[in-house]
């Protein structure tokens, strides 16, 4: 592409974008911009500029920012650009709107389309649209958002690769969020070319935990636009366990947190978000903010799909010795040196059974080296950490029973997912764990108590009877159905926040 | 099964001597004589310090230390891995200890310890000295730093009172951060009275070198103090990773009582206003901090911030250290003549009003907002001049160039570096009312200082500046609104009678002194409970 027809494609974008925001900040109605006047660039401009000029607000500031340059504004440009447009005379505030545009206009950004979101809902999906991944938050969102589509209109969104924008997904970004199930086609036509959206008084949904680039322009976004951010809170597990998360994980978990700050709602899934994203906001009166309203939407736990029956023992691992099974990344706050410790004295009883773990590789080598030495002494312990969703399966399906003795855990989806297959569990005795325990077939215990672990696995391995009960406990157990789950959701953070006068 | 095979699960690597039951006195068989001795050296003081006799014979040793710890509790293992190893264990290693411990027996799991910290290749075995029942302040960084401002200025006016009052053993860390060891004469010196001037300082150096401290007395830098069943108190930040580590098992596990200064938590719930990489080592620092006793907040807010980081930790179980706000406080001091009339020399030009505004530049202080108020005043035709005292800081730029631009259009501003003690205070006397409109502190000094010398302050409507200013003598405006501190600045430059009646208001109010703050500190941490 040649620079003339580039640079005639950027002043068309622009045309386009000032056309698109100037009713807005002119209060007009949007329909009457179809008026010959308010057609040229130049006059767009003036008006534009002349109209934030009269009333120079933060909001105001941050949408003619977004809609010149396509990119959402920073914290900076939206104060700087405000005390700008109150002490300068006209024709410098227009030039430096010019300017401000032409920062974005060597990148892509600038030659997209702008289509500004008037009381909307806008949903980030950046993590789940672009990536194949499918751990838990790209699983809730990938049983939400489908629900959420049918149901209402949202604009699912990602962030342009400079982390600049937010745009509409590409057909192969809404096949990876809304079709995940289905063999979805990465072919059609190119008519759905992505556009930049501008969200105005809108709500601006965060499923995911947004990534740290686009913390910055989110946080921006949520203290000074006219939007309402509401967000689901997982956990804030880098912050309150520093020494058990990877390096970096923390500082970036920090930029997340200034933009919860000046968000409205969060849905915590469960009791251990819910205390800390409630803790939280209960200390940020210090620094004159009320932060967000937190209500808590607990993730779903399923019924028994299962077909082994309740009475009957599960077959047990390959030397047909009952299988003891722990699903969880390799890293410290999973705990698994204390379930290796605990399976050793059990062995040294003389207590037959095999262990198997199941897990992402996370990091460190105490975990491994540990399994290797016991597998020297032939214990039967393996550890897998590229399972298939078929071995998965398998495997809570054979399993006694499933220990999850983690630390620190927002939810705790190996616990669901091992009622969901009519498997008992033992797991933390507080927190989330503990809650989602209560609904029967677990025994709890202290993560911290080697012993009280030690004793939970032995009466879990010798007491038939007991497993039998929890198997059927676990069949008693109340489900939640994913669409339950999204229904609760919307009407928790998104309904209360449509049609809000801000 | 023979007695020499490996039997232990943990810890250890691989490669690690074998040790089994017999482990250990293989691997003292085999090390070096230096290494032996070093090794029985530490033992003995291990079996002293559990209050057993330890002049027994070299050969008596191994046997005597695996029945006392026979039946050892998991303080009495905390210190004899610290003891051992010469340094205070991080969790890891202690958990991983314990366990070994009661999987094959003490003494196997301690030396698969001795080889996992390394130690055992060590040349170097440092003497390890155990106190128990002191009270021990960590001093690390106050009794190195030249910063006289902000924690260090707390610690050490805070610690100086408590050395003054009470038997106190004063420390910081070793190379590395894996241990403690006394202050020596000269750091308890700088600690508790402030940075010694250069000669003195390269004079400490020098002896420090060569193993003497300034009154010529031998030093020994690198001597290990393990604190058991003390009380440790911690007046600073202790935000470095290895630091942090150990401080989280010595809280959790050495039947050690702890007690901490709190100040804010910007790191966590600002990192916007600070450097990246700033949330780790304070979240590092929180995560010890959790299974602390007690935290003392500085201020209300910093008290409502610690106290809601608390109920954070309600979702993991974890208590939190008991927080109560105990507010910090200011001394006035009366400045010299001289420096009165410097300042009124440099720092005011003729009859024009003057506004000062203390504090790094940073965007936390909001020093652009204050700019702006500024300019949209003499706009109107108001006329004061603004001065600016605090050093550059992350992000600075911004600020100056706008400083620059200002000056340029021959705006009266000016920037202060930094200003002695003596030539600040003359500054707040100077000024007609100063501003401070953060929008995030643990306490706000400079509107303590500002009070204190009966200065108005323009100040933030939130959180620890407002409970300062509620006191008396300010007006409080949001900081995120740049109209509203140019209407608080227009009508303090207007309206004479408002002014002084604030003035008269700060003259009137009484501040505690840092006698009473420290005593009160001293008082939640140390006595009570």
């Amino acid at each position: 592409m040649s620079a003339v027809v580039t640079s005639l494609k950027v002043e068309s974008s622009l045309a386009q974008r000032l056309k698109a925001v100037t009713p807005l900040l002119l209060g007009t109605d949007a329909s009457s911009s179809e008026d010959d006047t308010l057609s040229d660039p130049g006059t767009l401009l003036d008006a534009a500029v002349s109209a934030v000029r009269d009333d120079p607000t933060p909001a105001r500031t941050w949408l003619l920012c977004a809609a010149v340059s396509g990119a959402l504004p920073t914290p900076d440009d939206v104060a700087i650009g405000t005390r700008f447009f109150r002490l300068a005379p006209a024709i410098e505030a227009m030039l430096w709107v010019l300017d401000y545009a032409l920062e974005t206009a060597r990148t892509r950004v600038a030659h997209m389309d702008v289509k500004i979101v008037s009381h909307g809902v806008i949903v980030d999906v950046d993590h789940t649209a672009r990536h194949d991944l499918h751990t838990g938050i790209q699983q809730v969102v990938r049983q939400v958002l489908p629900l959420w589509a049918r149901d209402h209109d949202i604009i699912p969104v990602v962030w342009t690769d400079l982390a600049q924008a937010m745009r509409t997904l590409t057909p192969r970004e809404t096949g990876r969020t809304l079709h995940w199930d289905q063999e979805y086609s990465v072919t059609e036509p190119s008519s759905a070319q992505p556009v930049l959206v501008v969200p105005w008084e809108s709500v601006v949904v965060l499923p995911e935990v947004p990534f740290p680039g686009a913390c910055e322009r989110l946080a921006a976004l949520a203290q000074f636009s006219s939007n309402a951010v509401v967000a689901v809170g997982y956990d804030c597990i880098p912050v309150l366990s520093a020494d058990m998360v990877p390096a970096g994980e923390t500082n970036r978990f920090a930029r997340y947190l200034v933009v919860i700050k000046h968000s409205h709602r969060v849905a915590s899934i469960g009791a251990t978000a819910t205390a800390e994203f409630r803790g939280f906001a209960s200390a940020l009166p210090a620094q004159g903010l009320n932060g967000p309203l937190v209500s808590e939407v607990p993730l779903p736990v399923g019924g028994v799909t299962s077909t082994t029956g309740p009475e009957e023992l599960a077959t047990g691992g390959d030397d047909e010795l009952p299988l003891v099974l722990c699903v969880g990344t390799f890293e410290p706050r999973k705990n698994h040196m204390a379930l290796l410790y605990a399976a050793e004295r059990l062995w040294r009883e003389g207590l037959r059974f095999e262990l198997l773990l199941i897990g992402g590789a996370g990091w460190g080598d105490l975990v491994p080296r540990t399994i290797a030495r016991l597998q020297q002494k032939h214990r039967p312990v393996r550890a897998i950490t590229k399972a298939t969703f078929a071995e998965l399966d398998d495997a809570y399906n054979r399993a006694r029973f499933t220990v999850f003795p983690s630390l620190h855990e927002g939810f705790g989806l190996p616990v669901a997912e091992s009622f969901e297959h009519g498997t008992p569990v033992i797991t933390t005795n507080y927190g989330s764990t503990a809650e989602v325990a209560s609904g029967g077939g677990a025994m709890v215990v202290d993560p911290e108590d080697d012993e009280a672990l030690v004793v939970a696995m032995r009466t879990m391995l010798l007491d038939d009877d007991l497993v039998r009960r929890l198997r059927r406990d676990i069949r008693a157990r109340s489900t939640r159905t994913w669409y339950e789950y999204a229904s609760e959701l919307w009407d928790s953070i998104v309904v209360p926040e449509l049609g809000v006068e801000r | 099964m023979s007695v020499f095979a490996r039997e232990s699960l943990l810890p250890g690597s691989a490669d690690a001597p074998s040790s089994g039951p017999a482990g250990f006195a293989q691997m003292v068989e085999s090390a070096t004589p230096e290494t032996r001795s070093s090794l029985f050296r530490r033992i003995r003081t291990l079996l002293e310090s559990l209050g057993h006799l330890a002049w027994i014979d070299d050969r008596d040793l191994l046997p005597t230390l695996g029945s006392v710890l026979e039946s050892a509790g998991s303080e009495e293992l905390w210190l004899a891995l610290a003891v051992l190893t010469g340094e205070l264990p991080d969790s890891t290693t202690f958990v991983q200890t314990l366990r070994a411990a009661r999987l094959d027996g003490s003494l196997p799991a301690l030396s698969d310890a001795l080889v996992l910290t390394g130690q055992l290749e060590e040349e170097h075995w440092p003497d390890v000295e155990v106190v128990t029942g002191r009270v021990v302040v960590d001093l690390h960084h106050t009794s190195q730093t030249e910063v006289t401002t902000g924690i260090q200025r707390v610690a050490r006016e805070t610690a100086r009172r408590w050395a003054a009052d009470h038997d106190l053993l004063l420390v910081r860390w070793t190379r590395r951060f894996r241990g403690l060891r006394r202050l020596t004469s000269d750091e308890v010196e700088w600690a508790l009275h402030g940075p010694r001037p250069i000669a003195a300082a390269e004079r400490i150096a020098k002896a420090t070198l060569a193993g003497k401290d300034a009154t010529g007395e031998p030093i020994v830098i690198e001597g290990t103090l393990i604190p058991w069943r003390c009380t440790i108190l911690v007046p600073e930040l202790p935000a470095e990773r290895e630091q942090a580590r150990r401080y989280q098992a010595l809280a959790t596990h050495s039947g050690s009582r702890t007690g901490v200064i709190g100040y804010d938590l910007v790191p966590i719930m600002s990192s916007e206003t600070s450097a990246d990489g700033m949330a780790e080592g304070f979240a590092l620092y929180l995560a010890a901090a959790a299974h602390f006793d007690r935290l003392a907040a500085i201020s209300e807010a910093a008290a409502t911030e610690y106290s809601g980081w608390r109920s954070m930790l309600g979702g993991s179980a974890r208590v939190g250290p008991e927080v109560r706000a105990i507010s910090l406080t200011v001394e006035a001091h009366v400045p010299s003549d001289a420096s009165m009339s410097a300042a009124r020399d440099t720092m005011t030009i003729g009859t024009l009003p003057m506004i000062l505004a203390v504090g790094s530049h940073e965007p936390r202080k909001n020093h652009l907002a204050v700019l702006h108020a500024a300019e949209l005043l003499w706009r109107e035709g108001l006329e004061f001049s603004l001065t600016f005292v605090g050093g550059h800081s992350w992000k600075g730029a911004a600020f100056t160039a706008q400083v620059q631009a200002l000056q340029a259009a021959y705006r009266p501003v000016q920037t202060i570096r930094a200003l002695s003690d003596d030539l600040l205070w003359a500054a707040y006397r100077v000024a007609y009312f100063t501003v401070f409109v953060s929008t995030h502190e643990g306490f706000g000094l400079p509107i303590a200082e500002s009070l204190a010398s009966g200065t108005p302050v323009v100040t933030s409507n939130f959180g620890s500046m407002a409970e300062i200013a509620d006191r008396g003598g300010s007006m409080t405006v949001n900081p995120a609104d740049d109209a509203a501190i140019a209407d608080a600045f227009r009508q303090l430059l207007q309206d004479r009678a408002l002014r002084h009646r604030l003035a008269d208001e700060a003259v009137g109010l009484h501040w505690r002194n840092w006698d009473d703050y420290a005593a009160e500190v001293w008082d939640f941490l140390v006595n009570q409970g």
